[in-house]
């Protein structure tokens, strides 16, 4: 005979109950009031990748300013909540965790690196909050597909296809390698550049080289490529790593074109490599460059991005994670338009889906359907010129 | 074996780097038994004055180089003075978080001062690549080696023959002996503080073309850090020697098993090195001390 | 010509030396007698400033000098031999010798000071290059005489020169602290082996728990009865 305690069972359940209310109560609110909605975001704000994570919160703040500014969106302003990861896992997950429980946001925006992104992926998930990602571009943010997780710009497969292409197709590259990160970027991106390689071109590297985050010497790796008869080489880095990577293989003699994924994408990397950046390739996520386009959607947001900054727009700055941030933030404003006053998170997510064709000017066009929340799969090929400014050779049609 | 004289070629001149890294750390532990980890910092400081001296102030270069020594030596002596004297008393364990709060304090500063900004230090010598014995080198690569090398050399002559380096020789070996013959123990603690950010300063000044100045820059000087203890702590030359190891195990590590396994590799050596001799390769005994 | 007058000193909260008073006459040797403990050596660590004291009344050659830096007592002409045989000992020996003279500016007269000791300790000339924390006891209990030598003081404190020494050496040492006084040093000593030490010294002051118990010359406390049987192990 079991005899079995009623009275415990019956208050471990009870407990059990509560907690699970208590639990659901604090990640299912609905994250708005009559007067506001709150959007959250983690990102970087200090460390080595500060300038994506300022830029990603200036673009927001910027957009929701002038949101508020006009009223708001059907009565409710906007309530920005900002918080710094410094790009680290664990901070990122605190802060999510934050931002969910105590701070109720109806949304988050922005988010981090990949690195301090995907371990939060499930948690934002599971809350039933959306989540449209403007820095990450981690094919496994999207993986497997979650109806609350969004993309603004070409995720990296979409990028290194664009940068296969041109390094294998229009350059003719016979022997490629690549020198990658060991972290969620660079490893992710390279098995997908591999992948694609083999399965479009029947190619595969005849080097490939990985180093640690925090590494300032590469020249075992470079000679690993230097003695594999490379005759170009995929840098998957960071652009001051990708700088250093630059310069060293010039030191060591060797000439071959050099390609880069999105991140070397930015005026970092020719302060990085210096004169050895002449020449390099790199994929950009952008039909317009940052430091030089004159198109209006450009001007008119550098000049709100100056009065953040009366004393001086800090360096690097408008970058690309403004603008894909910009392009974010009013991705959202006009599908909150849509959704009117009456309004909660399952209305949002219907109205992000309805998006079409919306176009920023500082990005390529935003498109989402209920299958893909990939907002686009184009990308631009830049190179650095003679003046160690970036060019713009091919802005992708599709 | 042209490649093998390549790794080797290229590994020394990291070596080299961390040596004049590493030097600090020998100098003031042997003093004081502070291990300064804001030495890292101090480099990325140095580097980043002579920038501004060099780049926006448009000195020469010597005299960027130097005005970026001399301002970094002060600011160790000031450290020295203001932040670890009052703490001489206290534990060790005390002093080293406070180099290592320090050193945060010191990042965070620079952070706050130029952003996430990224920059290189222009080149002093071409770095058009050239061959001998199948061994490629630029000018730029061999400069710098040259220059830390005598930058060492110069250290070691003025603590074996200037009455200031004896005395402060002295006091690391004997603090009760050097105060009887005449030594003061708190002159030549700020004289080493001064000293050691000096040599961190040059360190990051002659790194700084090699690599991009960024407030984490100085994390390279844990490297030299490493090299010391691997030659045994407590000697000058051994330090100099477990820097130049490093830098090769490094390359031959990075090149023969594989670049993400350098680490693994290096610091792997290390501990088996310290199970096996806890002095260091080229260490002895510790001194006795009263 | 060295005056303590009430020195008292204290390591933390815990009081070691309580109204220490003595003198060293000039041209005598005087030693310093007491058990582990007593405060012998805090006495003499006291003098040369290594250990800062509550009350400090300390007169060398009529001049106050319980101030002085620790590192300026030299340049007064006061040279201490530290206990334990306190050496460089990653430096030669000599280089230890010549640290002995970082105060000198003459380098005429540090040449000559070496050869004196060179004279004093031949040994020392024969393992000049040896590294000084490679010789022997008795050895570098030399170099440490000798580097006190080299700054040529008026005033020498030993603190247990043979402590742990071989009795051959141990007769070397007090034949060269006999040559020094007899070269016009004037010496404080502290010995463990009271029978030596009051054989060579002219006075003595016997220290417990960091008070002096009995003051007198060599010969009286020689025959004290509690001297004898407290410290030179007669019944």
């Amino acid at each position: 005979m079991v005899r079995i305690n009623f009275k415990r069972v019956s208050t471990v359940a009870v407990a059990i109950a509560l907690g699970m209310l208590a639990h659901g109560r604090a990640i299912a609110q609905s994250g708005i009031s009559d007067t506001e909605i709150r959007i959250g975001m983690w990102t970087p704000l200090s460390g080595p990748l500060s300038l994506l994570g300022t830029s990603t919160r200036d673009a927001v703040k910027i957009w929701s300013d002038d949101i508020n500014a006009r009223g708001g969106i059907h009565g409710r302003k906007i309530k920005f909540i900002a918080y710094d990861d410094a790009g680290s896992p664990q901070e990122a997950q605190a802060a999510v965790r934050r931002l969910l429980t105590q701070d109720d946001v109806f949304m988050l925006l922005g988010g981090s690196v990949s690195g301090s992104t995907l371990p939060v992926r499930q948690v934002i998930d599971r809350a039933k909050v959306p989540f449209l990602a403007s820095i990450s571009s981690n094919i496994n943010l999207m993986q497997p597909f979650s109806r609350y997780l969004f993309r603004i710009y070409a995720n990296e497969i979409s990028l290194s296809e664009h940068l296969v292409e041109w390094a294998v197709k229009d350059m003719k590259s016979k022997k490629p390698a690549i020198i990658y990160t060991s972290n969620d970027y660079g490893i992710g991106g390279y098995n997908a550049i591999r992948d694609f390689m083999r399965k479009s071109y029947g190619i595969d590297f005849v080097a490939a080289e990985r180093y640690n985050p925090n590494d300032q010497d590469f020249s075992a790796q470079l000679l690993r490529i230097r003695s594999a008869g490379a005759d170009s080489i995929l840098v998957f880095s960071f652009a001051a790593e990708a700088g250093i990577i630059v310069r060293q293989a010039k030191e060591l003699g060797i000439n071959v074109p050099l390609f880069g994924g999105a991140a070397t994408a930015t005026p970092l990397f020719q302060r990085a490599a210096g004169d050895a950046a002449r020449g390099f390739v790199a994929v950009y996520p952008l039909p317009e460059l940052t430091e030089t386009s004159t198109a209006p959607a450009v001007l008119a947001y550098r000049k709100e991005l100056e009065k953040l900054y009366p004393g001086g727009m800090p360096a690097g700055r408008p970058s690309e994670y403004d603008f894909l941030a910009y392009t974010a933030a009013k991705t959202v404003g006009q599908a909150l338009e849509r959704a009117g006053r009456t309004l909660d998170r399952e209305k949002l997510v219907q109205e992000l889906e309805a998006t079409r064709k919306f176009d920023t000017g500082l990005t390529f066009p935003i498109s989402y359907t209920a299958e893909s929340h990939e907002a686009t799969g184009r990308a631009s090929i830049i190179q650095v010129g003679d003046d160690l400014h970036w060019k713009m050779i091919q802005s992708s049609a599709n | 074996m042209d490649l093998f004289w390549q790794i080797l070629v290229s590994g020394g001149m990291l070596g080299s780097l961390y040596a004049l890294v590493g030097l600090g750390f020998v100098l003031i532990y042997r003093s004081t038994r502070v291990v300064n980890f804001s030495q890292g910092e101090m480099l990325m400081l140095g580097a980043i004055l002579a920038l501004y001296f060099y780049q926006d102030l448009k000195l020469p270069y010597g005299l960027a180089f130097v005005g970026s020594c001399v301002t970094v030596g002060l600011l160790g002596a000031f450290l020295e003075r203001v932040a670890f004297r009052p703490l001489q008393r206290a534990p060790v364990i005390t002093l080293i978080l406070a180099t290592v709060a320090v050193g945060q304090m010191i990042r965070s500063a620079v952070r706050i001062v130029r952003g996430s900004e990224v920059s290189h230090f222009p080149p002093l010598f071409p770095t058009t690549p050239f061959t001998v014995g199948g061994v490629t080198l630029t000018a730029l690569t061999v400069g710098t080696v040259i220059l830390s090398i005598f930058l060492v050399g110069a250290l070691v002559l003025f603590i074996r023959y200037t009455r200031i380096g004896r005395g402060m020789e002295a006091a690391a070996q004997n603090r009760d002996a050097a105060t009887l013959s005449g030594v003061s123990i708190n002159q030549t603690f700020l004289l080493t503080w001064a000293v050691s950010s000096a040599l961190a300063a040059a360190a990051g000044i002659l790194i700084a073309p090699l690599i991009v100045i960024t407030p984490d820059m100085g994390i390279i000087g844990l490297k030299g850090f490493i090299g010391a203890i691997l030659g045994g702590f407590l000697t000058i030359p051994g330090a100099i020697a477990g820097c130049f190891l490093l830098g090769i195990i490094e390359n031959l590590a990075g090149y023969y098993i594989s670049g993400a396994m350098k680490d693994v590799v290096s610091f792997g050596l290390l501990l088996l090195i310290l199970i096996a001799c806890p002095q260091g390769l080229f260490g002895r005994q510790e001194a006795r001390r009263a | 010509m060295l005056e303590l007058n009430g020195v008292r000193s204290s390591y933390g909260r815990i009081q070691v030396l309580h109204d220490v008073s003595l003198s060293v006459p000039e041209g005598k040797i005087v030693c310093l007698l007491g058990a582990n403990g007593a405060g012998k050596t805090t006495t003499v660590r006291t003098i040369v400033g290594l250990h800062r004291s509550t009350k400090n009344d300390i007169k060398f050659l009529g001049k106050p000098i319980g101030a002085t830096a620790p590192h300026k007592i030299v340049t007064l002409g006061i040279a201490m031999v530290p206990e334990r045989r306190d050496v460089f000992p990653d430096m030669t020996v000599a280089d230890n010798l010549t640290m002995g003279a970082y105060s000198v500016k003459n380098r005429s007269q540090v040449r000559e000071d070496m050869e004196r000791v060179h004279n004093l300790f031949p040994v020392l000339a024969e393992r000049k290059s040896a590294y000084a924390g490679t010789l022997s006891g008795g050895q570098q209990q030399m170099v440490a005489i000798g580097r006190a030598l080299m700054s040529r003081p008026k005033l020498l404190l030993l603190d247990e020169p043979t402590l742990g020494l071989a009795p051959l050496l141990v007769r070397q040492i007090f034949e060269a602290l006999k040559r020094l006084h007899s070269e016009g040093i004037t010496i404080l000593l502290i010995d463990q082996n009271a029978r030596q030490a009051l054989a060579l010294a002219d006075y003595a002051y016997v220290l417990e728990n960091g008070r002096v118990v009995i003051e007198g010359d060599s010969g009286f406390l020689h025959s004290n009865p509690d001297v004898r049987r407290a410290y030179l192990g007669a019944i």
